[in-house]
């Protein structure tokens, strides 16, 4: 294999993808890219072996995506795993990735290219010209055999990798239609979800749902719809349909047979449940009924590579956690709770910084929390929810700082903060406008003051207001009366015609003189 | 004289002196096209009635001149003349029999000095038409909107102030005044229509003086009612005050807190068709001065077709200063030139004109410091504790002590109205006791 | 010295305004003066809309104009230089009165809003000789600074007025909100 060109590249020329479930979030997209430079704690093969499905594929592209150092090698990855699947238009979308990332990164190595002229130099504007790749072949195939490169494209594999899908589909197909002609209902459904796997296999997540679901009128017992919902859940995920996830969750939820069955299966199926519904959250930006939901979570049913890692949960409900909870809810749901513990012990600078965070160190909390912001920034599902977390923590951070000061020199609060005096200042005063420090700040002298509530002003305040209000409200509604009992209304139809002119021209003279009223 | 003017003066005279007013007033309408035909000789008519005997009479005589100005052109002075002389020497007990047509004689009136460009001289006579036309002081008539426009169109408020300044507790409506008077049913709808019409033009224009006076408060009260005045269309005076409701809104409260209730009239007609204005309070929302002084720049074609032009500008200083009053909540010193970064004003000298002027109107608690260039912001100095404060205090709760009075009075009236009472006893389920005065200060009549 | 000074005179202005069909300049001067002094500056403005275009061209109305939009816009300099006109007889009282009072609200004013003010910014704004604003400033007992080359001016804190606690007001307003809140 030829060692990978690693040039510093600015890959703007990102293909729109075109599967059913790109993890498109476009805006976040464009800063992550220019974040994302070095990583050195992410191994790709670790990370990706987390996952299998579709969630491997759409991680791996993920990380393309957004980090150019690793695109190349997460693409190669993803096609040597798609390969075990059905899924030969993704195969084909990641060659064409592939192909594209190699052609901006062609002036690089211009030597190599030259030996093989009439290869590449043909192959090039092909792979540009023809999106679907179906040109692309014979060429490709030269290529490989030049090359010996295991990454270039297999005609061959996709020919027949299609072939047998069809010859599946149809065999499953007919299967169906048999058992429904027979109408057994477990075989019904059981053919259904073959179906739906095969789709899925294929990637053809639309119709993978569909089968799922339709596999519901065929349950016959509380732990099949149980099943179904998972499924359901499980496809949904992938197409990031989260208000579906969220009802499919609650009908698991209110099964009648849920809560009975083995301990073990109903513990996992209940992680699973809490595990789908914490990211459903997430993506809502409903932070902190997500993290309650990864906190619920066993350690020990946490089994669902075809969904989400040990490792997600532990950061996804840590940082949500820590970005949401008081103090005393820290302590006793998260660092007092035994079973995330374990969790927690997967990701030990996340542990860290809970726990620096809740020794108020929040100098080092955030310096650690910088230092894993990149690995955040090539996980998909948290992406795009980085910068909010990151705020809201340090804002409780500083809310929790200045808690017990009745004043506090902001130049020492920046340095408690790694952050110049003038950026601190803003950030408080938006804390103070949100009304979340009672503060007011000294900016000559840089000192941030204490602000006292007079009980005495505020009520004789609020009477005065309130009675205002009162008055003016009791004022409407005697008006009001008299109006229905005048009854004055505007009508319609009948008075459109001549009334209207009416009022139209009765404004127009009255604008007027506003108009020259106003402009005084 | 024809004969038939003849008839006209003679069946005015021996009704009037048999004090047959309520014939003469249903009789007198048939009259009106006899007169009008008769422009040119109508001085004349005048001269053979009195003000005080004849009110009726003189009454239908001007409602005819008024009708005929168009082709009469008379002298505006001698039209304002007669009418001045009218509202001040008639004899109001005749003048009730013909409710009806006194309004329309002061609507035409009013037209006719808008027209006219006389305007100023007539808002004493119609400020007299009001008060001898009214039951009560907290009565609203058809012809306060008259009132209303001609102090618009002479931009002298002094009088007409004190008749908004009042709170209506009660309309006097053309339609309810005909069908009293028995008169031609057909005309019934018209009036109706016609009713809400002066009533919407009441709040509207009373809600531009206020504006113009600069009586935000008050004049977001007036737009209030406008828009939330029961409707099953859209009227176009409603539309305008909906606009207007909005920037004043946005002047007094810095957001549209209040929703009005009709939302059906409002969501649908109205919101489309103001989407400039939704735009500018969505913009006003992000406290981004530049960004407001962008959109009105964008708009200012649309805002000064509206004629709300004026009102944009003073929405853009009120952001100016809204945005300073928070500042005077976050911090206890600070540079002028920060205050001028912080709320985009061009400098430290603009920031400091801002903040003076505050200072003077009382906005802001603050004092600068030339010397190094700094604000000191304080807190309010009010302790709540000077016999001021404690006086001001009092007459609140006495003016709410007698609100909660009339709203009582009122619930008496309506328990003790006989369809009510039947209402109420047909349908059950409606629990009586826990009816609060809100819930049924609906029309019982209805 | 009472803002309701001319109120009887402006009461019959105003009435004759209402009533007459062609008015003089006077009028409307003296309508202006009164405005301005008693600080109706919205009114002011209401009745420059309303003047007649011809009579706009009068001098002495146009002078009275300028007043107004100085003071409209708080531009003391402008105002106080404005100020200094061979004021008509029927206006000219009125004009001194609203001299002397400009003046008191200045002081008032930068007495409260500054606490630190330069010499040359309050003669500009004040219109007055370094003499004329030194008399008026140790009247007013404020202290005197010397920055660099430049005079500055301290204004004397107000001392605020004593406070008397009224628990009983308390009281009162406590079951007054506890009402409206019922």
């Amino acid at each position: 294999m030829p060692v990978l060109p690693m040039p510093p590249l600015m890959q703007n020329a990102i293909e729109p993808m075109q599967v059913d479930a790109p993890p498109n979030e476009d805006n976040e997209n464009n800063e992550e890219q220019q974040i994302v430079v070095e990583n050195p704690s992410i191994d790709l093969e670790v990370y990706a072996n987390q996952y299998n499905g579709i969630v491997r594929l759409h991680r791996l592209m993920y990380v393309a995506d957004v980090c150019p150092v690793l695109a190349v090698e997460a693409l190669k990855m993803a096609i040597t795993y798609v390969q075990t699947t059905y899924n030969v238009n993704l195969y084909q979308l990641l060659h064409k990735r592939l192909s594209d990332l190699n052609a901006s990164n062609a002036p690089a190595p211009p030597a190599p290219a030259a030996d093989l002229a009439p290869v590449p130099a043909a192959a090039l504007p092909d792979i540009a010209a023809v999106p679907a790749a179906i040109a692309l072949p014979p060429l490709a195939q030269g290529q490989a055999a030049g090359e010996k490169d295991s990454f270039a494209y297999d005609a061959v594999w996709v020919d027949t990798k299609m072939k047998k899908a069809a010859l599946k589909l149809e065999k499953l197909d007919s299967d169906l239609k048999n058992y429904k002609s027979n109408s057994i209902k477990e075989s019904i459904r059981r053919g259904h979800d073959d179906l739906a796997d095969h789709y899925l296999s294929c990637g053809d997540l639309t119709n993978a749902l569909k089968c799922y679901s339709r596999a519901r009128d065929y349950c016959t017992s509380g732990k099949h719809v149980v099943n179904m919902c998972l499924n359901v859940i499980k496809v949904s995920i992938y197409l990031q349909n989260w208000v579906h996830v969220m009802s499919y969750i609650s009908k698991a939820e209110s099964t009648p047979d849920f809560a009975e069955g083995s301990k073990e299966a109903n513990a996992q199926v209940h992680t699973r449940l809490e595990c789908a519904a914490g990211l459903a959250e997430l993506q809502q930006k409903k932070y902190k009924v997500a993290a309650k939901h990864f906190l619920n979570a066993n350690f020990d049913h946490c089994e669902f590579p075809e969904m989400i890692s040990t490792n997600n949960v532990a950061v996804y409900g840590g940082l949500c956690a820590l970005a949401t909870f008081d103090r005393p809810e820290l302590k006793r749901l998260v660092i007092a709770s035994t079973s995330f513990k374990l969790f927690l012990e997967l990701e030990p600078q996340l542990r860290d910084i809970i726990f620096k965070f809740y020794e108020s160190k929040y100098a080092s909390c955030l310096t650690l929390l910088d230092e894993i912001r990149d690995n955040l920034l090539v996980d998909m599902y948290i992406a795009p929810h980085v910068s909010t977390l990151y705020t809201k923590i340090r804002n409780r951070a500083l809310i929790q700082y200045f808690s017990p000061y009745m004043s506090a020199d902001m130049h020492k609060m920046a340095m408690a903060f790694n952050s110049s005096v003038g950026d601190l200042e803003n950030e408080v005063m938006q804390l103070i406008l949100d009304g979340q420090i009672q503060a007011r700040i000294d900016s000559h002298n840089k000192i941030l003051y204490a602000k006292e509530a007079d009980q005495r002003n505020s009520t004789f305040e609020r009477a005065l207001v309130l009675g205002k209000k009162y008055q003016r409200h009791t004022r409407m509604l005697v008006l009001r009366a008299a109006m229905l009992k005048s009854h004055i209304h505007v009508k319609s139809v009948t008075r459109e015609g001549s009334s209207n002119h009416g009022a139209e021209l009765c404004v127009s003279a009255g604008s007027t003189t506003t108009a020259q009223l106003a402009r005084m | 004289m024809g004969s038939a003017l003849e008839n006209f003066v003679n069946q005015v005279r021996t009704m009037s002196a048999s004090g047959s007013f309520r014939e003469l007033a249903d009789d007198l309408p048939e009259s009106v096209s006899l007169l009008a035909r008769n422009w040119s000789i109508l001085d004349n008519v005048l001269e053979t009635l009195d003000v005080q005997q004849h009110t009726l009479g003189v009454l239908y005589v001007l409602l005819a001149k008024l009708h005929s100005a168009a082709t009469a052109n008379p002298e505006p002075v001698q039209i304002i003349q007669l009418m001045r002389d009218f509202v001040h020497r008639n004899n109001v007990e005749q003048l009730r029999f013909a409710i009806c047509a006194f309004y329309e004689t002061c609507h035409l009136f009013t037209d006719y000095l808008v027209q006219k460009n006389l305007s100023i001289l007539g808002i004493k006579i119609m400020a007299r038409a009001v008060d001898q036309i009214r039951q009560i002081d907290s009565q609203l008539t058809p012809i306060h909107a008259d009132l209303c426009l001609l102090s618009l169109k002479a931009k002298n408020f002094n009088l007409v102030l004190t008749y908004l300044d009042g709170d209506i507790t009660d309309i006097s409506t053309a339609a309810a005044e005909c069908k009293t008077q028995q008169q031609q049913q057909s005309q019934h709808t018209v009036d109706a229509n016609n009713d809400a019409k002066y009533f919407l033009l009441f709040y509207y224009y009373g809600g531009m003086i206020y504006t113009a006076v600069k009586d935000y408060d008050r004049a977001l009260y007036f737009f209030e009612v406008c828009i939330t005045t029961p409707a099953m269309a859209m009227s176009h005076i409603m539309l305008e005050a909906y606009k207007k409701f909005l920037m004043v809104s946005l002047i007094v409260e810095g957001n549209i807190a209040f929703i009005p209730k009709n939302t059906q009239v409002i969501g649908r007609f109205m919101k489309p068709m103001a989407s400039h204005y939704h735009d500018l309070v969505n913009v006003y929302a992000n406290s981004s001065s530049e960004e407001l002084r962008i959109l009105i720049l964008k708009y200012s074609e649309a805002f000064t077709r509206d004629s709300n032009m004026g009102l944009a500008k003073q929405v853009a200083t009120s952001l100016y200063k809204r945005n300073i009053k928070r500042l005077t909540k976050t911090f206890l010193t600070l540079s002028l030139s920060d205050v001028a970064s912080r709320v985009q004003l061009s400098g430290a000298a603009e920031a400091e004109r801002y903040i003076l002027n505050m200072i003077k109107s009382g906005e802001i608690y603050a004092s600068i410091n030339q010397k190094d260039g700094m604000v000191l912001f304080k807190d309010d100095p009010e302790k709540y504790n000077s016999p001021d404060m404690f006086l001001n205090v009092q007459t609140n709760i006495t003016q709410v002590l007698d609100l909660v009075k009339q709203i009582n009075k009122m619930e008496e009236e309506i328990i003790l109205n006989p369809m009510y009472v039947k209402k109420a006893l047909g349908s059950q389920e409606d629990d009586l006791t826990s009816q609060h005065p809100k819930t049924y200060s609906g029309d019982p009549t209805d | 010295m009472q803002s309701n000074k001319y109120n009887d005179l402006l009461d019959r202005l105003e009435n004759e305004e209402l009533e007459q069909v062609e008015l003089g300049a006077e009028v409307y001067q003296q309508l202006m003066a009164i405005y301005l002094y008693q600080n109706k500056l919205a009114n002011a403005k209401l009745l420059w809309m309303r003047i007649p275009d011809k009579l706009k061209e009068d001098k002495e109305l146009l002078h009275l104009n300028q007043l107004n939009l100085a003071l409209q816009n708080n531009n003391f300099a402008e105002f106080f230089q404005k100020i200094r006109y061979d004021w008509s007889e029927c206006v000219k009282p009125t004009m001194e009165d609203l001299l002397v009072k400009q003046r008191e609200e200045l002081f008032t004013l930068t007495g409260s809003a500054y606490v630190s003010i330069y010499q040359n910014n309050l003669l500009q704004m004040a219109q007055m000789t370094e003499d004329e604003l030194k008399n008026a400033v140790a009247a007013l007992d404020w202290t005197r600074e010397q920055d660099g080359d430049e005079v500055i001016w301290l204004p004397k804190a107000k001392e605020t007025p004593p406070t008397g606690r009224n628990d009983d007001q308390l009281l009162k307003l406590t079951e007054f909100v506890t009402f409206l809140e019922n």
